[in-house]
């Protein structure tokens, strides 16, 4: 698509689906807004070219997932926090039995944990999640292998599979 | 199954969307307004300060810091022991620094509260220079001549409003001696409305010798000793146009030599 888009209704269209993505990543609501409102803003930025992507939200959901997985924000946020003696206080969140999957997810390695999220929540395949992620697919697939095997560990309604089948 | 896991990861992220609260698109576009204000503002400083330090490159007369920028107010020709005008650095104006300054590092979705006191001003206008050089062409014309002495519509526009640009020039001869004699000598002033002036270079006996060059009224002195110069700007032989560069004109080709 290439004519303009407005850029309130991509935000409304598109805020909770990637934020929602982000929140199983972190496990921090707040965080993954900050992380998405951060990418609109950028895209707002420079909309007039991003407005005229095929897919506007790909572009906002690869700055987002670069701005979550980004070491030295990590280390910029928790700093800032510090300064501010700010304590995190629990958000109202969803209910424990429903998020028991981020809780699982928590404790996978930070690149296994957003294979799995990237693919199955994503629905990104294999090849883009590798691209994205910056492995190769077959470095790629392992991880979502081994962070099934791991997972279903965790969760009782949840097999390992081969990854190569899905 | 990768079913059950796609299920439980999009149970997960629909459980989370009730209890987002998106800042918007507006405090998107608040943010990003602010931003932009604050980068206009570093840049304005940062333009301001590196005129400031190139200001200060110009060059200066004797050990003693001399002035660069004439005073605004126009009036006769003063000795070199005028009260010097004030210097570049308290000249240039203040800087433009907008009033919004942002606050520091809250992120995004928490300065919702507060993204109502951004302002919405355009970007801070560029500062401007009580200062600049301006262009000689004619410098290396032999007496009988005409030098001309500018400023561009560029220099016009970064120049504080009011300001004047004040040149004093002198050429001068070699003697067979090897002394320097005063042959011509002007002052004049150059500004936003008054953008070209023009100093006469009479029939030289003998040989040229320097030309100088002064922002500022000076008084230059009736002869120079042999084999010495004075300390201000001097006119480079081989080139026909210019600014104010610290240069002298070379005896080459005088008959005396």
């Amino acid at each position: 698509m290439t004519e303009h888009r407005d850029f309130a209704e991509f935000y409304a269209a598109s805020f909770h689906k990637l934020a929602g993505a982000l929140y199983v990543y972190t496990g921090d609501l707040a965080e993954a807004q900050d992380v998405v409102q951060e990418a609109m803003i950028r895209a707002l930025a420079r909309w007039s070219a991003v407005s005229t992507y095929e897919e506007p939200a790909a572009w906002v959901r690869r700055v987002a997932w670069n701005l979550a997985t980004s070491r030295w924000r990590r280390v910029r946020r928790g700093f800032e926090l510090a300064v501010r003696d700010h304590v995190e206080q629990d958000a109202a969140g969803p209910e424990p039995d429903r998020v028991a999957v981020v809780a699982a997810l928590a404790t996978l390695p930070a690149r296994q944990r957003q294979a799995v999220v990237l693919h199955y929540l994503e629905d990104l395949p294999i090849a883009e999640v590798a691209e994205m992620v910056g492995a190769a697919e077959g470095t790629v697939k392992s991880w979502l292998h081994r962070a099934r095997t791991a997972l279903a560990d965790r969760l009782s309604d949840l097999a390992p599979e081969e990854v190569d089948r899905v | 199954m990768s079913d059950d896991l796609r299920r439980l990861l999009g149970d997960a992220s629909a459980a989370a969307r009730p209890h987002l609260s998106p800042p918007g698109a507006e405090a998107a576009r608040r943010t990003l307004r602010r931003r932009r204000l604050t980068r206009a503002s570093v840049l304005a400083v940062v333009a301001a300060v590196l005129a400031l330090a190139g200001l200060q490159q110009l060059p200066h007369r004797g050990p003693a810091p001399t002035p660069l920028v004439p005073t605004p107010v126009p009036g006769p020709s003063t000795g070199p022991s005028a009260t010097p005008s004030p210097s570049p650095s308290a000249a240039v104006s203040a800087s433009p620094s907008p009033t919004g300054q942002p606050r520091p590092g809250p992120s995004p979705s928490r300065s919702r509260s507060s993204s109502n006191q951004v302002l919405a001003s355009p970007a801070a206008p560029p500062p401007c220079l009580p200062a600049v050089r301006p262009r000689i062409a004619g410098a290396t014309a032999p007496g009988p001549g005409t030098m001309t002495f500018s400023l561009t519509a560029a220099d016009v526009s970064r120049l504080c409003p009011g300001r004047r640009m004040h040149i004093s020039w002198a050429s001068y001869r070699v003697t067979f001696e090897s002394r320097l004699v005063l042959v011509d000598s002007g002052e004049l002033d150059l500004d936003a409305t008054t953008r070209t002036g023009t100093g006469t270079l009479s029939d030289v006996y003998g040989c040229q010798a320097d030309r100088y060059f002064y922002l500022g009224s000076h008084t230059f002195p009736a002869e120079i000793a042999p084999n010495t110069h004075l300390s201000l700007p001097a006119w480079s032989a081989g080139r026909t146009t210019g600014l104010f560069e610290k240069h002298y004109l070379p005896r080459d080709g005088c008959a005396f030599y």
